[in-house]
């Protein structure tokens, strides 16, 4: 017969071997769970298996993901411990006889064949009377590396309208708006309690997540070298962007764009992300966008940006779902479509009609000189939203 | 002091018209047991703040609540010094005989601070439930001002010293998922998620808080939801859409459903047009598979 001593010690060497099982798991399991365990033992022993299920659950699981897979591995761990403590063999599953197939590196030539696709030949040069509006007009199709430094300069433009957002925190202030009596007490300690002069302050401005998603798709190719810039610059200026990729299925580059050596980004690209030129899936992309990613990113302090063209072969529905998601959970949705600069487009592709309704600013971004119509309209409508 | 076991605190729960499972009695028994707050995340209209309110009506304590939103900072959240009263007394005081350090001693002192739901929780004699509703709507920054409350269950001001808790209260977070917690809060924190409830916890759900409703129509109206929270909706109806839905029709003396009085009442149980609309469209197929047969 087993003594209390031995249960007990039997009771602490399955609590740590269950322990490390789900550590193994990905489950962020320390000593102090264990402790906890321990003393909700010595309050009261399960009753059953399944009490003891919910015990166990209650005091490992820390979110949502490790929720639903608790209940199967709990009993995976107890099955394998009866198959091995009944045989007295430990039964060794081969768990990866066949080790994760070896994804094909993609060669540059692919994403060196996205990016240039029978666009160098045909650059459009546009007649004008400076060298600035001659670049202001150039259609991106034609868009050049050594225009970064312009486009640059407008992406910074763009993030600083974008990340205007008033919060309800404040900060010390120079305009006599509001009387900081918290501070004027504060200061008032420094000078023997006279109170001098009064303090002010004013709203702090929010820091805003941007979400950057762009379409790398064939009928977007020949604005490739633009988007990759625009991208690129994107994060370069932006502390807290997330950017994504999608043609078929949605990537994420923002660990890739990081880097600050365009070069080294571009090797980066062609080795890790084999999807350039495909077909346009938006909703799919959106909807994993949504699934994967939606709940982290997605919130009143983030602002999407999508640059797409709106051309779509994939299903309606789940595109509409998505994007309906995403405009209820963030600030704002802004479009920024490059056929857009085309006066006579209309925004008449079905994906597009579908997603219409869920887009807070639409425009065209064609062009450095379309880039500062977004600042300029970022400019009215923020100050119009702050105003109102 | 003897904290209750799980059938206890399901029987405590009951007693107080909260349905709870054996998962959430064994969290809340945990709770109590390990002096742990406990996390609880779901989706909106479960129950979850419901948890709360019900543990301080059994527990006879009070329910502090604090209510999160974005850019709530500690000044609202754990105290405040009277600053206008401080402003006051010096003003007064200009002229007394009084030092300076008498006179900051007495600007903070306990007279001049103002307690914040975090700071009363735990100034209190007696433990109470303190209430964190929908943290995911404050900002990550703000989580911070917690950690030091729940690991260790003090609070420092920086004029005063450390205040110690008095009594530990029994806190409960809840979270609807519009961000992602940080891992330092879980990590303090026992977690529980609660789903939407299945059919026959529905159907007790209702029973028990509309003990007058007709059975048939609690039957109806269970299935009808089952069947409308795995369409795709924007936002699901809850426990709390049902229960309103099941007073009102009850309250209406209908006992069945059909298809006009689902269409003319679709108000009470959805909450966006767009849902609304589509909900409308599948009628005929949700009373199909609900089992209704509608009176058209």
């Amino acid at each position: 017969m087993k003594t209390n001593a031995q249960r007990q010690t039997n009771l602490t060497a399955h609590i740590i071997e269950f322990s490390r099982f789900l550590r193994g798991k990905g489950f962020d399991i320390g000593p102090n769970e264990e402790v906890d365990l321990l003393r909700s033992y010595q309050a009261k022993v399960p009753a059953s298996f399944v009490e003891q299920q919910h015990l166990f659950k209650a005091i490992f699981v820390k979110n949502r993901k490790q929720h639903l897979r608790f209940d199967e591995l709990y009993l995976q761990f107890w099955e394998e411990r009866s198959l091995a403590e009944d045989s007295k063999i430990k039964q060794q599953k081969d768990k990866s006889p066949h080790p994760p197939p070896k994804q094909k590196a993609p060669s540059i030539q692919v994403l060196k064949e996205w990016l240039y696709a029978g666009r160098i030949d045909e650059e459009k040069e546009v007649a004008a009377y400076s060298a600035f509006e001659a670049i202001g007009k150039k259609d991106f199709s034609a868009f050049l590396s050594g225009e970064q430094k312009e486009l640059l300069e407008i992406i910074r433009l763009i993030a600083k309208q974008l990340a205007r957002k008033e919060s309800r925190r404040y900060v010390r202030s120079s305009k006599k708006k509001q009387v900081d009596l918290k501070n004027t007490i504060r200061q008032s300690l420094r000078n023997g309690l006279e109170i001098n002069q009064f303090l002010y302050k004013e709203k702090q401005e929010r820091k805003v997540k941007l979400i950057l998603i762009c379409d790398v798709s064939k009928s977007m190719e020949l604005y490739s070298q633009f988007l990759i810039e625009f991208m690129y610059a994107f994060q370069q200026e932006v502390h807290q962007l997330h950017s994504f990729i999608f043609s078929t299925r949605l990537v994420s580059l923002s660990k890739i764009l990081r880097d600050s050596d365009f070069e080294k980004v571009l090797n980066n690209l062609s080795e890790q992300v084999p999807y350039w030129s495909g077909g346009t899936r938006i909703g799919l992309s959106l909807e994993s966008f949504k699934e994967t990613y939606g709940d982290r990113l997605l919130g009143k302090d983030s602002i999407v940006l999508i640059l797409s063209d709106g051309w779509d072969t994939g299903d309606l529905p789940t595109l509409k779902n998505a994007m309906r998601h995403i405009h209820k959970k963030a600030d704002r949705v802004i479009w920024l479509n490059p056929l857009a600069g085309n006066s006579n487009y209309q925004p008449a592709t079905k994906g597009m009609e579908v997603c219409m309704p869920y887009i807070d600013i639409f425009t065209s971004a064609h062009n450095l000189e379309s880039l500062r119509g977004v600042v300029r309209h970022l400019k009215r409508r923020i100050n119009s939203s702050t105003t109102s | 002091m003897n904290k209750p076991s799980v059938e206890k605190i399901t029987k405590l729960l009951q007693t107080q018209g909260y349905i709870a499972d054996h998962s959430i009695a064994m969290s809340v028994h945990l709770s109590m047991l390990l002096q742990k707050p406990l996390l609880i995340e779901g989706p909106a209209g479960v129950g979850k703040t419901e948890i709360a309110k019900v543990m301080s009506k059994a527990l006879n304590t009070d329910l502090i609540r604090l209510q999160c939103y974005e850019g709530l900072d500690a000044n609202q959240a754990i105290y405040e010094w009277n600053y206008q009263r401080q402003l006051l007394y010096l003003k007064m005081n200009e002229q007394s005989d009084l030092t300076v350090k008498e006179k900051e001693a007495t600007i903070f002192s306990s007279t001049f601070l103002m307690e914040r739901p975090l700071l009363k929780s735990i100034m209190a004699p007696q433990s109470q439930v303190l209430l964190i509703d929908e943290i995911d709507r404050a900002d990550e920054e703000f989580e911070s001002f917690f950690l030091e409350l729940l690991s260790d269950w003090q609070i420092s001001i920086p004029e005063i010293g450390t205040l110690k808790a008095k009594s530990i209260p029994h806190v409960i977070l809840t979270s609807n998922r519009n961000r992602e917690l940080s891992e330092a809060l879980r990590r303090r924190c026992l977690y529980l998620w609660i789903d939407y409830p299945g059919f026959e916890k529905e159907l007790t759900i209702i029973h028990s808080k509309i003990p007058d409703i007709n059975k048939n129509l609690a039957t109806q109206i269970c299935r009808f939801m089952q069947e409308v929270r795995k369409m795709k909706l924007e936002k699901s109806p809850g426990i709390a859409e049902t229960l309103d839905w099941a007073i009102a029709l009850s309250s209406m003396h209908i006992d069945h459903l059909d298809k006009e009085i689902v269409e003319s009442t679709l108000g009470v149980v959805l909450k966006d047009w767009q849902d609304i609309r589509e909900t409308k469209m599948s009628l005929s197929e949700l009373f199909e598979k609900t089992g209704v047969i509608p009176k058209m």
